[in-house]
């Protein structure tokens, strides 16, 4: 899975947790850019990406998180 | 009263599992975890015991962000303050990854009924800010300012750590915890945005459907 096609799956789970059908995903996008990523939108953001790419993270690898982009290397690395 | 400030450790995690529900509840009964996720509060203890051991750095679960006051060796207020994204991973996504861990896909269903909701109460705060985040004083220690004593400390260790005294500081509390936020105006703090959420979808979820967010203009020291 190359990088776009993560993107293109990503989009539509971002848009349905922020209820913000305009956001557009970037690799310098971080939490404290997007109006109401908190604790709750986190977690469920995490376990509909986790369902929708059939995937798992641990602790380690996403409290190590800085922004999408690093989201972005995480599944395809696991893709 | 002799009162002795310092970092949490791990014998500390029992009381600091009872600050958290203490200020999580602020005076009144509902906890947010209880009624959010769908737990216990026994259930909620637990998971705020492992997560407080886990120790994972810069959020509001840190046992690391904890200061507590002892009184002859026994703990009786405690105050937990970090620095916004001082790693650059937000505080909310630490909380958030840490409390997942612990949570099952029902407590996820269940709250999924009020994150939106819960959205219009949230502030943002601005990365490297410093935040104060949970108050606790045992009951038997009220009255003697060790709140106030205990945030100024920790604005001084964090302070210190972030090498400047120019970093904005806030705290959100909500509305109708009228004496924390006399407390916090007598410190300096005062209210700098209000936010509140009329949906009946949030009644009985929260302390409060109005939050306030105060920001330290100028600490007075009496």
């Amino acid at each position: 899975m190359n990088k776009t096609e993560v993107i293109s799956q990503l989009t539509p789970i971002f848009q349905i947790v922020f209820n913000n059908p305009e956001i557009q995903i970037s690799e310098n996008l971080t939490a404290n850019d997007v109006k109401g990523w908190n604790s709750l939108t986190h977690m469920i953001l995490m376990s509909n990406i986790e369902e929708s790419f059939k995937i798992k993270f641990s602790l380690r690898e996403i409290n190590k998180m800085q922004n999408v982009g690093d989201l972005i290397s995480l599944i395809e690395s696991k893709k | 009263m002799n009162i002795e400030i310092r970092k949490a450790s791990e014998k500390e995690v029992p009381f600091l599992v009872r600050t958290i529900i203490d200020a999580e509840k602020s005076g009144t009964s509902i906890l947010p975890y209880e009624k959010i996720f769908g737990l216990s509060e026994d259930e909620t203890e637990n998971i705020l015991n492992s997560i407080l051991k886990q120790n994972e750095e810069d959020c509001e679960l840190s046992m690391d962000a904890f200061l507590v006051a002892f009184h002859d060796n026994k703990p009786i207020g405690a105050v937990s303050a970090w620095i916004e994204a001082l790693n650059d991973v937000s505080s909310s996504v630490i909380k958030g990854n840490l409390l997942r861990q612990h949570l099952s896909m029902k407590n996820l269903i269940n709250a999924s009924k009020y994150w939106q909701n819960l959205q219009e109460v949230h502030f943002d705060i601005p990365v490297k800010s410093i935040q104060i985040g949970l108050v606790y004083v045992a009951e038997e220690a009220r009255g003697n300012r060790l709140a106030e004593k205990l945030i100024k400390q920790q604005l001084e260790v964090l302070q210190k750590k972030i090498n400047q005294k120019e970093e904005k500081v806030f705290v959100q509390v909500y509305h109708n915890n009228l004496s924390a936020i006399k407390a916090y105006n007598r410190i300096g703090f005062e209210i700098i945005e209000t936010k509140e959420n009329l949906d009946k979808n949030l009644l009985g979820v929260l302390p409060d459907t109005k939050k306030v967010l105060m920001q330290l203009i100028n600490i007075k020291n009496e």
